[in-house]
């Protein structure tokens, strides 16, 4: 290096986080001195506004490969579908929370920019490639939720998630950090590539690659924390449970699809010459989730909870394409599962949300009682919901674990896959159990659902998404396949 | 300072000081003490990162900048979670981690 | 042509919704011309196949898993289509008339034929994985129909059981077949078909056995499976007539008549499926004949037919494989009548508990007729379709290659078998039509149903009668068709009532005698009670399912006890784990200490303050001094940054630490006093030997690396170029704002969002606070550092 230079900054590359950043902080202001209280639903058709602009702006950057701010951040396929992904998430989630927030008393403007935050931390964990803007993209989204976790104000609940929240969060991030001093004082460097090519020309016995092993060990462990893998699972079921239901919704799918977007690159661009040590290691933290993530469920009686331990048991199956995103068919794999289990996953949390009154918790198992005669399409959308989560055919969520289960047998883990299989069996009842419950019991005087037209829309997207996807997957399949092909550089 | 203190020393401080902010993390009930301990672990990392950036790095000088965003991220981190003990206490009347345990099971 | 037969069901299904509409029986009749379309469509399809040709058609749906759409017409799969489409369109007209008073039959015949479309789907698949998404399909639909409606006292349980084993059995089924994907390289049941020494002599052969079947008994409610089938029975009547004894539960026999060319040959095969079969079929006749409900009845018949036709895959041969298809095709017959007529009995009386029936051959003579047919080919008399099948299971049985013994007992099978048939017929026909009518039935006016009604279960009871006095020609060349496609190699059929006197007739005459001669004694069997418990698989499923979630409920209650600080030390022990055993099987050996002799003393003076500092945070009893030893921290790690030239860093670090005391300060002012209370003293030392540990490791693990020298410094291009370049003095900030501009942008938005929260936190609570706390702060009036003693 004879002369320092300023690295050239091409702001085309990170145009839909820009966007969705500013449009944020706009919005903020707008909300704050020209939207009346009372009004806040228009912050709200807002934010939804301009998380579609983003999406629109990515449209131009669809087969573009490139990295600006020196290598910090990259832009391939695999970043942009996730990013739309991402986009689709925040936008369901603000499009559920628009009736659940005044009913619940808990309107405020701020809720609409906070989830576009969010949604700007998963971007920038889809699209960075240095350990330092992994972090930022960690914390941006943990902040945002740590804050949102504790809207719903006069729950104690609410308030109990986010305290449990943070204070498990910010014990992961300690690790997260500790580990990239690690890896930092072991390579010289936080760039994801320049590691990875550290560690490509040293042997095993290196003693700094055992301290870049201890820091990966860390970062790793972070992230599993934020993907919720056991044993990092604990948080998740109480923070679930207590949170406001669209923000549940929103972390159910969000955290797990940025934390693990950014797990693929560090794997495979960073660690993978050393993948002889992750590779037993993640196997192992995959098959406990599905196992302790799926008996959990059994348990509950509490759909809210018993869908927050189906969450953890689900991070097991979106890990199987995670772990061979060597191959062609991992981050396939990652991307569909993502994206199915976003629409079920957040359709069902719509179908909670509906049942949900003022102040009231309806999300015991008797409360879907005679779902069917109350309200016959909230229940056959659940019911849509529940056979995609247990992988049924013809839902997308058969698509999307059988997808993820051919990943992992070809990619050498077929003993994984068969626990996946047979963590599925498990599943399957505890979902099929809220299906009888809807289908077969007589209602006992449980209030009708509330049905507005923002629960709605989402309900009919997810359920049709889920459908549709499950029918006619090909154009799906086309999307991710061409998005994982510029992976593993 | 380079030449005087051998970079074992410090990195023996820094996860001394990481250890012990865990041991708080762990004993301590109340949640501000909770707090405190991971602040200490992040305080930690910050030796890390600065004695690695001098022994090693002083070239590109992310190491100092890293730890500038982690006293940063960390601060913010800690203003909300003081901000959210407020408004748990106000609710449970109670700084105790385990007497906050409603969500369970 | 395949598609639009399997697709127009799928399609076509929302228009059956218009059924809501008044004349809602007239309706159903003019729906029922959708399944009998789809009938002509078949056949005209048949000419090839009849000949011994396949029809195969193929689109590529997910090629990218292999999942093509394919479908293929042959022999067995025409002989299933055209009782799916036949059969069918005979319920969707009596459905009209058995749920007329009812507003949701629209949504009745939608799911049904959404369901006839799956089961198309199933038999014409001619790949495995497509066949598997339809299966699967068959399974939702048939959800949906259970819960319907349910007049069951045990409906949920039942559902439950249906769910679960046959969701279940579906997962195993796919692993099973993509098994056999896998071994043969292709999920094309043609491919699969062809490779059957390959399959035989494969090492997976065994495991892909065992799955496969493990979906088709639990499908088909083979022993110890079976019990699902009766709890299933609370679907309406059509449902059941159709679902759970012409078509879906056939589904398991269907892929393993399918899939035996390819798998058959082998013991672990032949004598699976003989004895599973043979016990199931003996069993449930046995059961069926203590029945006093109509439907439950029926159902235990299905399973034991169910349990026949497996036993005959299993037994193969010629006969082995033209049995299955004839008595595939006059079960479907016989019992789809059956269970309308049951449906008839039910909708006229309102009851079909048969201690509550009888003497309705005055009031329902058409019915009794048509029942007595059925009954007739049930109970395999002469002259019936039912006879000519179940002489031919008999031939099975005496032709089977698997040796002497088996051969014995499964004729021995069917005789108990074809007894408890007849006395189950017998018991059946004399409570419902015979002696005197019973007070319970008398308060309601009983009458013949309307013609249209008759026209269901009429139509297939005839056929019984008719297919063997005139029908035999057409009907043995389809039988011949299907029979080849189990058997593998092309077959001749000829289906006829008399073979001469040999032994499955002398069997069979014998058995008739049995059974009437045992007649008067049908009540007496039937009242005798008391089945040991571990027959009763419906029970032990019940009790596994009990410990199970016994199990799991305890487990998470210990494991999420709910307490934040368990979740952190669970937390820091899997830590402990992981960045251990890299450690210590990497690089324990590389550990050296040498203390360099030339320390300042204010640089020792920081090192030290710092432990102190942390151990008087860690170990204070005021929250004042708790303060007061974070900020010492704080401010020796500042000092530590200035002795390693980072001046920046510190200055930002002091003013961070000054703004976090202001801050803990402002908390502390409105919580309560008490602070210092720690865990108990063994938690305490448990809490230090993680802490320790971790230490040790963290320590060991930096210390192993410092002989690391591959960076040379070169901070002064940096120091050259910040003034230059990036137009700043501070190397610092040109380094952030330049530099690094993206990670800054990011930093300060994560600042702005922790404002934005702690203000939005803040600001929510005021208004809202509407919760008194209980004990009042008293910290406005105390002093910060008064120490207090509430060690709890």
């Amino acid at each position: 290096m004879d002369a320092l230079t300023i690295p050239p900054v091409d702001l085309g590359l990170i145009a839909p986080l820009l966007v969705v950043v500013t449009w944020a902080t706009g919005l903020l202001l707008v909300d704050t001195f020209f939207i009346p209280v009372g009004r806040k639903k228009l912050t709200g058709y807002l934010a939804i506004a301009g998380l579609v602009v983003a999406g629109l702006v990515g449209l131009p950057l669809w087969g573009v490969s490139g990295s600006t701010f020196g290598g910090m951040v990259r832009l391939d396929p695999f970043a942009l579908t996730l990013t739309w992904v991402f986009l689709l998430i925040g936008i369901l989630s603000i499009t559920m929370s628009l009736d659940y927030l005044p009913r619940q008393d808990i309107e405020q403007g701020e809720y609409y920019p906070l989830i576009m935050f969010a949604v700007s931390g998963m971007i920038l964990l889809a699209q960075g490639a240095d350990l330092i803007v992994l972090f930022l993209g960690i914390e941006t989204l943990s902040i945002t939720l740590y804050i949102l976790t504790g809207f719903a104000y006069p729950r104690l609940t609410s308030e109990e998630a986010a305290m449990k929240y943070l204070v498990l969060g910010a014990f992961a991030a300690g690790f997260f950090v500790y580990g990239i001093a690690l890896i930092f004082g072991a390579t010289g460097s936080t760039r994801l590539s320049e590691i990875g090519a550290y560690a490509a020309d040293r042997d095993l016995g290196d003693t700094n690659l055992t301290l870049l092993l201890g820091g990966a060990a860390m970062v790793l462990i972070a992230f599993s924390f934020k993907a919720a893998l056991a044993p990092f699972h604990m948080w998740i079921p109480d923070v679930y449970q207590g949170s406001p239901t669209p923000v549940a919704a929103f972390m159910s799918v969000g955290t797990k699809g940025g934390a693990l977007a950014a797990l693929v690159r560090l794997l495979f661009e960073a660690l993978p010459t050393l993948n002889a040590y992750w590779l037993p290691v993640l196997a192992g933290l995959t098959a406990l989730t599905m196992v302790v993530g799926n008996l959990g469920a059994i348990a509950q009686m509490d759909v809210k909870r018993m869908l927050a331990y189906s969450s953890i048991g689900h991070a097991g199956y979106v890990m199987l394409g995670v772990m061979v995103a060597g191959e062609q068919r991992g981050p396939e794999a990652f991307i569909f599962y993502i994206l199915v289990y976003a629409l079920s996953n957040l359709g069902a949390f719509a179908v909670l949300i509906a049942l949900e009154h003022q102040g009231e918790e309806a999300w015991q198992l008797d409360d879907f009682a005679g779902l069917y005669q109350r309200q016959p399409l909230l229940a056959v959308a659940m019911a849509i919901f529940m056979f995609s989560l247990a992988g049924v055919p013809p839902t997308a969520g058969f698509m999307a674990k059988f997808y993820a289960l051919t990943a992992a047998w070809e990619g050498g883990l077929p003993w994984l896959a068969l626990v996946g299989v047979l963590t599925s069996a498990i599943a399957a009842f505890f979902y099929l159990r809220v299906i009888i419950r809807m289908f077969m019991t007589e209602p006992e005087g449980e209030p009708a659902p509330e049905l507005n037209r923002g629960l709605t829309i989402d309900i009919v997207v997810a359920a049709a998404g889920t459908i549709i996807i499950g029918l006619i997957p090909a154009p799906i399949f086309a999307l991710v396949e061409r998005s994982a092909v510029a992976l593993g550089g | 300072m380079l030449n005087a203190v051998p970079l074992p020393a410090v990195l023996t401080l820094a996860a001394a000081l990481f250890c012990i902010g865990l041991f708080g993390a762990l004993s301590r009930r109340n949640l501000i003490g909770v707090l405190m301990g991971v602040e200490l672990m992040l305080n930690a990392v910050n030796i890390n990162l600065v004695a690695f950036w001098r022994y090693f790095e002083a070239r590109y000088i992310t190491g100092q900048t890293f730890a500038i965003f982690i006293i940063a991220v960390a601060a913010a981190e800690a203003a909300v979670g003081l901000a959210m003990v407020i408004a748990v206490y106000r609710h449970y009347v109670t700084v105790q981690a385990d007497e906050i345990d409603r969500l369970r099971g | 042509m395949l598609y639009p037969i399997v697709f127009i069901a799928l399609v076509a299904s929302p228009l059956a919704l218009i059924a809501r509409l008044p004349a809602r029986s007239l309706i159903a009749w003019g729906l029922a011309f959708i399944p009998l379309t789809l009938f002509g469509l078949t056949l005209t399809q048949a000419g090839p196949v009849l000949a011994g040709e396949q029809v195969v058609e193929e689109i590529s749906w997910v090629p990218a898993l292999g999942l093509n759409l394919t479908f293929t017409l042959d022999g067995l799969s025409l002989l299933f289509a055209l009782i799916i489409t036949g059969i069918g369109t005979l319920i969707v007209g009596y459905a009209g008339h058995y749920l007329g008073a009812d507003s949701g039959l629209g949504r009745f015949l939608a799911y049904l034929m959404l369901f006839m479309g799956a089961m198309l789907g199933v038999v014409l698949a001619g790949n495995v994985l497509t066949m598997f998404v339809f299966w699967e399909l068959t399974s939702v639909t048939s959800y949906l129909l259970i819960g319907y409606k349910h007049d069951y006292p045990d409906a949920r349980r039942g559902a439950l059981h249906s769910l679960l084993v046959t969701g279940g059995g579906g997962l195993a089924l796919l692993v099973g077949l993509l098994l056999l994907g896998q071994m043969v390289g292709s999920y094309e049941f043609r491919d699969i078909l062809a490779a059957g020494d390959q399959l035989r002599a494969h090492s997976l052969y065994p495991a892909a056995v065992i799955l496969i079947l493990l979906g088709c008994f639990t499908k088909s409610a083979q022993i110890p499976f079976h019990f699902w089938l009766p709890g299933a029975m609370q679907a309406p009547t059509p449902a059941s007539a159709f679902l759970h004894s012409a078509t879906m539960v056939k589904a398991g026999v269907y892929l393993m008549a399918r899939l035996s060319p390819a798998l058959g040959g082998t013991a672990l095969w032949d004598v699976t499926l003989a004895v599973v079969g043979g016990a199931t079929m003996t069993f449930a006749a046995i059961v069926a004949m203590r029945q006093f409900d109509l439907k439950a009845m029926l159902a235990y018949t299905t399973i034991s037919m169910l349990g026949a036709l497996t036993m005959q895959i299993g037994l193969g041969g010629k006969y082995g494989a033209e049995g299955v298809a004839t008595n595939i095709l006059a079960h479907a017959l016989y019992k789809s009548a059956l269970f309308m007529l049951a449906g008839v009995i039910d909708h006229e009386c309102g009851t079909r508990d048969l201690r509550r029936l009888g003497g309705l051959r005055r009031y329902m003579p058409q019915t009794m007729v048509i029942t007595a047919l059925a009954l007739l080919s049930f109970g395999g008399i002469p002259i019936m379709f039912g006879f000519v099948a179940k002489e031919l299971m008999l031939e099975a049985a005496l032709e089977t290659d698997l040796g002497a013994t088996l051969s014995i007992l499964a004729v021995a099978a069917i005789a108990v078998t074809a007894i408890a048939y007849l006395i189950t017929g017998w018991r059946l026909f004399s409570n419902t039509f015979l002696g005197q009518r019973s007070t319970a039935a008398m308060q309601q006016h009983v009458d013949d149903p309307t013609p249209g009604m008759l026209i269901g279960p009429g139509v297939p009871a005839i056929l019984s009668l008719f297919i063997p006095l005139v029908l035999l020609a057409p009907v043995s060349t389809l039988i011949a068709a299907a029979s080849a496609a189990i058997y593998g190699k092309p077959l001749e059929v000829k289906l006829a009532l008399w073979h001469g006197v040999n032994p499955a007739l002398l069997v069979s005459l014998s058995a008739i005698v049995i059974g009437v001669a045992m007649f008067r004694f049908a009540e007496q069997l039937a009242n005798m009670r008391g089945w040991p418990i571990w027959l009763r698989g419906d029970m032990i499923f019940d009790r596994l399912i009990e410990r199970t979630l016994t199990g799991a409920t305890a487990l998470t209650r210990t494991l999420q006890e709910g307490r934040l600080r368990r979740y952190i030390l669970i937390t820091a022990l899997t830590m402990l784990i992981f960045v251990g055993v890299p450690f210590i099987s990497f690089g324990l050996g590389a550990i050296r200490f040498d203390l360099d002799p030339q320390l300042q003393f204010y640089e020792i003076l920081a090192a030290a303050l710092i432990p102190i500092g942390v151990i008087a945070t860690i170990k204070a009893r005021t929250r004042l001094g708790a303060i007061i030893a974070v900020g010492v921290v704080g401010a020796m790690v500042a000092l530590l940054f200035v002795l390693f030239s980072a001046p920046d860093l510190a200055l930002t670090q002091l003013l961070i630490e000054v703004l976090s005391t202001v801050f803990l300060l402002l908390v502390f002012s409105v919580l309560p006093v008490r602070f210092e209370s720690f865990s108990s003293a063994w938690v305490r030392q448990r809490d230090a030997i993680v802490a320790i540990a971790m230490g040790i490791l963290m320590g060991g693990l930096v210390l192993a690396t410092a002989t690391n020298d591959s960076f040379a410094p070169l901070a002064p291009f940096f120091l050259e170029n910040s003034l230059d370049k990036g137009k700043g003095a501070n190397v610092v900030n040109v380094i952030l704002v330049d530099f690094r501009g993206f990670d800054t942008l990011g930093e300060i938005t994560v600042l702005f969002i922790a404002l934005l929260g702690i203000y939005g936190l803040l600001r929510l609570r005021q208004g809202k606070d509407d919760v008194t706390p209980e004990r009042v702060p008293t910290t406005a009036t105390e002093p910060l550092s008064e120490p207090v003693n509430t060690q709890r």
